[in-house]
């Protein structure tokens, strides 16, 4: 019985149920009827594990087949992206492309090669890898410093740079943008890396940008301290000495706008052309500029009643800034509720003021309007521990060391293994899944695992495997990038010892065992990562 | 005790030129002292006011050209200023705002 046995062990080792009964005894591992029971459930249980690897295997292929006609399917779509024309708005869809249809309601962010800015913005985006790409956007989704950039400039050409984690850097190429829509193109990213974006978008200031910039400016304690040093300056001075103070009062404005635009993330594309721009016309107007920042405390004086004519609190009028002020009391006409005393003294200084404002915002516009401004929206789109921004390298395979534990044999052992991925898939697992779907994660998680037992890790004296070898097959479950848990069968060929002088007619015999095991994916290494990994992340 | 100051502008018709101020007197009433200083030129006037009048004070001068005006009133904190080009025609800009 027990040669028979032998022969069905070689014959059928994928079904070893049918044999494994007897073949207990002889080997030593048990010999009451618990453990002949135990003998048989975990004969029984590997039988069925042989089974469901077998299944996977089947179905494995299957699905590795179904995605790779998958990506076939995708890629002709992304050739049908790619013509495109270059400059044509986003989203704007070739005329062919789908037949006049609605467009799907988002594409696929890293397979396409373009990634929306909304996206990027919100870090939804996973950034492709190891190919150039594009970000496609719309200047009414940039936010400068919490104003929209449509509200502080028509933009006329998008550009920029971008550096990331590894200490590449590179440039993007400057971008007409039409209408709203923009598009820029970005080279190779590093997978697994951060990256900084740095946006430029250039052109001129909005008209309604002046009258932001003068509330700001006259709050702007480097503007009162260059008023105040100006009146310093020019206090008791005649004409001529007093020009020398109204020309660093000139300067001093010039650098108090400068810094306004740029906390509205707006700076001068050539500096120089502000302060030549600049310069001289707000010296030329020198004059309203500082009397509308004495003006306003005046009008602000809750002895004079300009609230009343508004309805507001003395309160609450004295925070209206200039701006707000101009808002307030360009409507004004009715002075009539006011005493009769002070009548016509507040209608006189309401329209000095008034006019003011005005000389003020003509003056800014005639100095900024011919300066190109950029725009600056910098995204700084988080690093390997807030969010994914480059896509992690997608392998195919990793390659394992670990240990085995084996209970019938009684043995850990070292092992190295080849995990087979049923498709790409990200080592991170904390990353955004490539594809939507609840099997998406189990794909990325799962592998098909063949490899070799090496050698004994537990100091057992007589191995029943002979010369330490044995080929091991099972499944993975990656726990995290670095590390996984296999399980399996370990198949080898018996070395038992002779009983009474007597050889066991199963020693030589090929035999299996079930192990579980913990090991660590040595291509996961970042000196490593490379090895069975996609070039690019499309 | 001057309450505050409003409109200071300066004029030239040609002969005389001015600086004038409208100030505004608090419940008190008083004799004020209002110093101006137009560009290099120290003015002083002594005005009586009633209690919440308030009167435009006008003094003349002899400076030209742009500079700092200020006006400022004995025993308050309140001060006007402006820079102006005090021997501007009238209808001239800048001798307003």
């Amino acid at each position: 019985m027990i040669a028979t046995e032998g022969k069905r062990l070689q014959m059928n080792f994928f079904n070893p149920t049918v044999v494994s009964v007897c073949h207990a005894k002889p080997s030593g591992i048990g010999s009451g009827t618990p453990s002949f029971f135990v003998t048989t459930f975990l004969r029984r249980l590997t039988g069925l594990a042989c089974v469901a690897f077998c299944c996977f295997l089947f179905c494995a292929l299957q699905t590795q087949a179904a995605l790779a006609q998958a990506g076939g399917t995708q890629t002709k779509k992304q050739g049908t992206g790619a013509a495109q024309p270059a400059n044509s708005p986003p989203g704007t869809a070739p005329a062919n492309s789908n037949g006049g249809n609605p467009p799907p309601a988002k594409p696929a962010k890293t397979r396409s090669g373009t990634v929306a800015y909304v996206d990027l913005k919100s870090q939804k985006a996973a950034l492709p890898y190891g190919q150039p790409f594009t970000i496609t956007g719309d200047t009414k989704d940039v936010q400068l410093s919490g104003v929209a950039l449509t509200e502080l400039m028509k933009a006329q050409t998008v550009a920029g740079d971008y550096t990331t984690s590894d200490g590449n850097k590179g440039t993007i190429t400057p971008s007409p943008i039409t209408g709203t829509a923009w598009q820029v193109s970005i080279g190779k990213l590093t997978a697994d890396t951060s990256v900084t974006i740095n946006f430029q978008f250039i052109g001129t200031l909005l008209p309604g940008v002046q009258q932001t910039v003068i509330g700001k400016m006259m709050t702007d304690p480097a503007y009162a301290a260059a008023t105040a040093q100006f009146i310093t300056s020019a206090q008791g001075k005649d004409a001529t000495a007093a020009l020398g103070a109204m020309t660093l009062l000139s300067q001093g404005t010039v650098d108090v706008l400068t810094s306004v635009l740029n906390q509205n993330g707006l700076t001068p594309k050539t500096p120089a052309d502000l302060k030549s721009s600049l310069g001289p016309v707000i010296l030329t107007n020198i004059e309203p500029i500082f009397n509308l920042g004495q003006q306003l405390p005046e009008l602000q004086n809750p002895a004079f009643r300009i609230a009343d004519l508004v309805g507001m609190t003395s309160k609450d009028f004295s925070a209206l800034s200039a701006q707000q002020l101009n808002d307030k009391l360009k409507g004004v006409s009715d002075y009539s509720k006011l005493p009769t005393s002070i009548q016509e003294v507040d209608k006189t200084a309401v329209q000095r003021f008034l006019q003011a404002y005005q000389n003020v915002l003509a003056a800014l516009d005639t100095g900024m309007q011919s300066v190109l401004f950029l725009g600056s929206s910098s995204l700084a789109v988080g690093n390997d521990q807030q969010s994914d921004v480059v896509s992690d390298l997608k392998k195919y395979a990793g390659f394992d060391v670990g240990a085995l534990y084996s209970y019938r044999l009684s043995e850990l052992r070292s092992f190295a293994m080849v995990h087979i991925y049923l498709g790409p898939i990200q080592l991170k697992t904390d990353a955004p899944p490539l594809k939507p779907g609840a099997w998406e994660s189990i794909r990325e998680r799962v592998s098909l695992a063949f490899g070799m037992a090496l050698k004994d890790l537990s100091g057992a004296s007589n191995s029943k495997i002979s010369s330490e070898n044995a080929f091991v097959y099972g499944v993975g479950v990656r726990l995290n990038k670095y590390f996984r848990l296999s399980a399996g069968g370990m198949l080898y060929r018996t070395t038992l010892p002779a009983v009474n002088g007597v050889t066991s007619p199963a020693n030589g015999t090929l035999r299996q065992e079930v192990f579980v095991g913990p090991s660590i994916d040595v291509t996961a290494l970042s000196a490593l990562k490379s090895i069975f990994a996609k070039s690019q992340s499309n | 005790m001057i309450a505050g100051f409003q409109n200071l502008e300066s004029a030239n018709d040609g002969t005389t030129r001015t600086v004038s101020v409208f100030a505004l007197e608090d419940a008190s009433g008083a004799t004020e002292t209002l110093k101006f200083q137009i560009l290099g030129q120290p003015q002083t006037r002594t005005v009586v006011f009633a209690p919440n009048e308030g009167k435009t004070v006008t003094v003349t001068h002899t400076e030209t050209g742009k500079g700092l005006v200020t006006v400022t009133a004995t025993g308050s904190s309140q001060t006007s200023r402006r820079i102006l080009d005090v021997g501007k025609q009238p209808g001239d800009v800048g001798t307003a705002a």
